[in-house]
């Protein structure tokens, strides 16, 4: 700051600072002075408005502001609207899916369509992250929308599968655990030439007989095909569990699906689970029910 | 002026800033555009952990804001408090001492971030050692700002400039929120537990969080506007009293915003309405540091036709004045329902941190590196060429967070004729998907003009450098 003025007419404050740094003695811009003082008596209005002041009163509770208002009662009365409306619309279609089964839901054809339209973000949000949007499926995760099921298509094994969810099994190296790697690889092959409807070409003969010795037709079926859906994948169709790579075939023949040693999984082998979604779903009673109801439709159901 | 010849300041630790900063403003937004591009082309994230989003988006955040924004702080206020208080620095050395413990700081930050240590904690990720390190060279940097104002002449500087009072408001409160909020119990050497928990916890956390926002990036670039706008523009700041008020207003308020970033929380409901209220209140004094940097060109805004650093100064005003205006607006109760959670939040930091922090950064950084080294710049039709990208960017990025946050937040609580939810959240993130495209875009755009400010920068020292090591023209 200099003793002298360079600009003593501009009505600068008098002060300089690096040779031209100066401010003017200019007031504020009176919209601005008065939008100001707005801000502060506004928080006043506010103030008393709404709950600002931190005390509480003989219950324990905040202080609340003149409205009353509290965030809570705002998120209650909000849902209140809605649940309102799904009474008045809808109460007595929710009653009828809490009372009937599965398979009665099935033939009333004006509850189906309900339950069907009523589930499409409810499968999105909980089921389509590992079955895919529209169940389409996902690599290592089952499709829903074909009629390819390992625990059964009709609805009411449908909803057993939501509701208790599954756990598949198969043991490593064959029933006794017994199979040679030679064995495994034969095998391999016999399972994929099945697929193909080939099995019974001569070649594969080899492992024709490695699937009888390590009885993997107590689960698959003598021919491939499983007798009753309890969660063993049918080999004569195209749809392959986890994956239709050979090495990943012969890989769940080896080290199964799974398959635990000491309570831990052991090394390779397929983890599998489909979890209970009684314990996840909200409102699980109506709700495993709206979602059999929705996937049996989705394309495959029996 | 009674004296007879320049007075010399410590320029080479603010010639290192300098540079450094607009090195971490290039490394910044590479990450930045780089972790918008993972989320609009998920392929990107390579199934790599150190590269992953996750820790991307805060190497990205700790870039910029700390170390870009850091280096800049420390650049500009080491080069105004010599200059406005008429002497060198108190402590040479312990400025070299700052500026390089801060780098190092900051790049351990980053590494140990990629490497997956963090506190958790947002703006405040680093652990516990790197924290107190980070105190300690930021109390460094206080003290030597404090002992250079106390070190001046005062007889001839009876008064304080007011860059001083926004750098000095900025210390203080950053040092004392950085401190609180990284209280923690150490389990390990890189490995710790907050002090607080539950929802105080978040409340302490939004505390330094939205400070980090209010005192780091906004008082300490008001002291940046402050110097730089008058200094550029070669006019006097408009009004005196306007930046005693604004200035008062501003480092009362913001302290009590952070509770309008947990509406509708476990938060008491006075805490979010106390939030809500000041931060509304804070409108007008924000507008006054906008108001006080735009009315300073009056009779002088026919510069920004051939002016283009200040282009720069004054477009930050603008989106400064714009997001000032919008944060109130978002932290009211009604429109925080709607927009929080979505991408409206982000498009509004990016309004701050892009059009402003780094458009009023990037003014000052050319008008220091013309002044350090003493040159005209190595072409101003890059800088012009900058601005334009720079301004496009920001554009493009923050309409491009409109759209999808505010789609978003309509498409979370859209209900359809049955009173259930009419979209899956898979949906919501599938219909973001052109958004992100367009603001990885616009990251790009402004990605590539820091690079051609560093281009621009480099060849300008080379140039300085050449002609500085001919003898003949070696006058200091």
């Amino acid at each position: 700051m200099a003793n002298h003025n360079p600009w003593p007419d501009e009505g600068n404050t008098g002060h300089i600072w690096d040779e031209d740094l100066r401010e003017l003695d200019n007031p504020p811009p009176l919209w601005w002075m008065l939008s100001f003082y707005a801000g502060f008596i506004m928080i006043i209005f506010y103030t008393l408005y709404y709950p600002v002041i931190p005390l509480t009163d003989k219950t324990g509770e905040f202080t609340k502001g003149m409205a009353g208002w509290t965030a809570i009662e705002e998120y209650n009365e909000d849902f209140k609207v809605l649940k309102d409306w799904r009474v008045a619309k809808f109460a007595d279609k929710e009653e009828q899916l809490a009372a009937m089964s599965v398979a009665d839901i099935l033939k009333d054809d004006e509850l189906r369509q309900y339950a069907v339209a009523t589930s499409k973000v409810l499968f999105g949000d909980y089921c389509a992250a590992c079955h895919g949007a529209g169940g389409a499926g996902n690599p290592n995760f089952p499709v829903l929308a074909d009629d390819d099921w390992l625990w059964g298509g009709q609805v009411a094994q449908i909803e057993a599968s939501i509701k208790n969810g599954r756990i598949g099994n198969m043991p490593a190296r064959g029933m006794m655990g017994n199979l040679s790697d030679e064995e495994i690889d034969n095998v391999t092959d016999y399972v994929i030439a099945l697929s193909e409807g080939k099995g019974s070409d001569p070649q594969f003969a080899a492992g024709k007989a490695v699937y009888a010795k390590g009885m993997c037709l107590a689960c698959h079926g003598p021919a491939g095909k499983p007798l009753a859906p309890a969660g063993a994948a049918n080999l004569t169709d195209q749809v392959w569990r986890f994956s239709s790579d050979r090495d990943a075939i012969r890989n769940v023949i080896a080290n199964g699906v799974n398959v635990k040693k000491n309570g831990e999984y052991i090394e390779g082998t397929r983890q599998a689970i489909m979890p209970a979604f009684k314990e996840r779903l909200p409102n699980a009673d109506v709700n495993v029910k709206r979602l059999a109801v929705y996937i049996h439709q989705l394309g495959g159901g029996q | 002026m009674d004296t007879t010849a320049k007075p010399q300041y410590d320029n080479g630790v603010v010639k290192y800033l300098t540079v450094g900063a607009i090195v971490f403003l290039v490394l910044g937004t590479f990450l930045g555009t780089f972790a918008a591009s993972q989320l609009a082309w998920p392929a990107l994230n390579f199934d790599i952990a150190e590269i992953t989003f996750a820790r991307l988006r805060v190497m990205h955040t700790n870039t910029v804001i700390f170390a870009f924004g850091g280096m800049t702080l420390m650049a500009t206020a080491f080069y105004t408090v010599q200059r406005t208080n008429g002497v060198k620095l108190w402590s040479n050395s312990m400025a070299w001492w700052t500026a390089i413990l801060f780098t190092i700081g900051l790049l351990a930050t980053v590494v140990t971030i990629s490497l997956g240590m963090t506190t958790g904690k947002e703006y405040h990720e680093q652990e516990w050692p790197l924290a107190i390190a980070i105190a300690v060279v930021w109390t460094m940097y206080t003290f030597n700002f404090v002992m250079t104002i106390a070190s001046r002449n005062k007889e001839t500087h009876s008064h304080v400039y007011v860059s001083n009072w926004f750098f000095l408001g900025m210390m203080i409160a950053i040092t004392y929120l950085y401190v609180v909020n990284g209280l923690a119990i150490p389990v390990s050497l890189f490995r710790s537990y907050s002090l607080f928990a539950g929802v105080q916890d978040a409340m302490i956390q939004w505390w330094w969080g939205h400070n980090a926002v209010g005192f780091f990036l906004t008082a300490g670039f008001l002291a940046i506007m402050y110097y730089f706008v008058p200094k550029q523009a070669q006019r006097p700041i408009y009004s005196y009293r306007l930046s005693v008020i604004h200035f008062w207003a501003l480092m009362f308020g913001y302290v009590w915003l952070g509770a309008h970033h947990l509406q509708y929380t476990a938060l008491p409901d006075w805490t979010g309405s106390l939030g809500a209220v000041i931060s509304l209140a804070m409108i007008i004094p924000s507008w006054g540091g906008a108001l006080n940097g735009m009315l300073t060109l009056s009779g002088a805004w026919d510069r920004l036709r051939t002016d283009y650093i200040l282009r720069f100064l004054i477009i930050s005003l603008a989106f400064y004045a714009m997001s000032t205006f919008e944060g109130p607006v978002m932290a009211a109760k009604t429109v925080n329902a709607l927009s929080h959670y979505t991408d409206w939040t982000v498009g509004h930091v990016h309004s701050g941190a892009l059009g402003w922090v780094a458009m009023v950064s990037i003014g000052a950084l050319y008008h220091m590196v013309m002044k350090l080294w003493n040159t005209e710049m190595y072409s101003m039709q890059l800088i012009n060429f900058h601005f334009w990208l720079a301004t496009i960017g920001t554009v493009f990025y923050i309409v491009a967070m409109w759209v999808s946050g505010i789609m978003q937040g309509l498409m979370w609580r859209a209900y359809d004729e049955y009173g259930t939810l009419a979209y899956t959240f898979a949906e919501s993130v599938a219909a973001m998907h052109p958004y992100y495209a367009m603001r990885a875009f616009g990251g790009l755009l402004f990605f590539t003009g820091a690079a051609v400010m560093l281009y621009n920068v480099v060849m300008t020292i080379r140039m300085a450098n050449a002609r500085a090591s001919k003898p003949v023209e070696a006058t200091a």
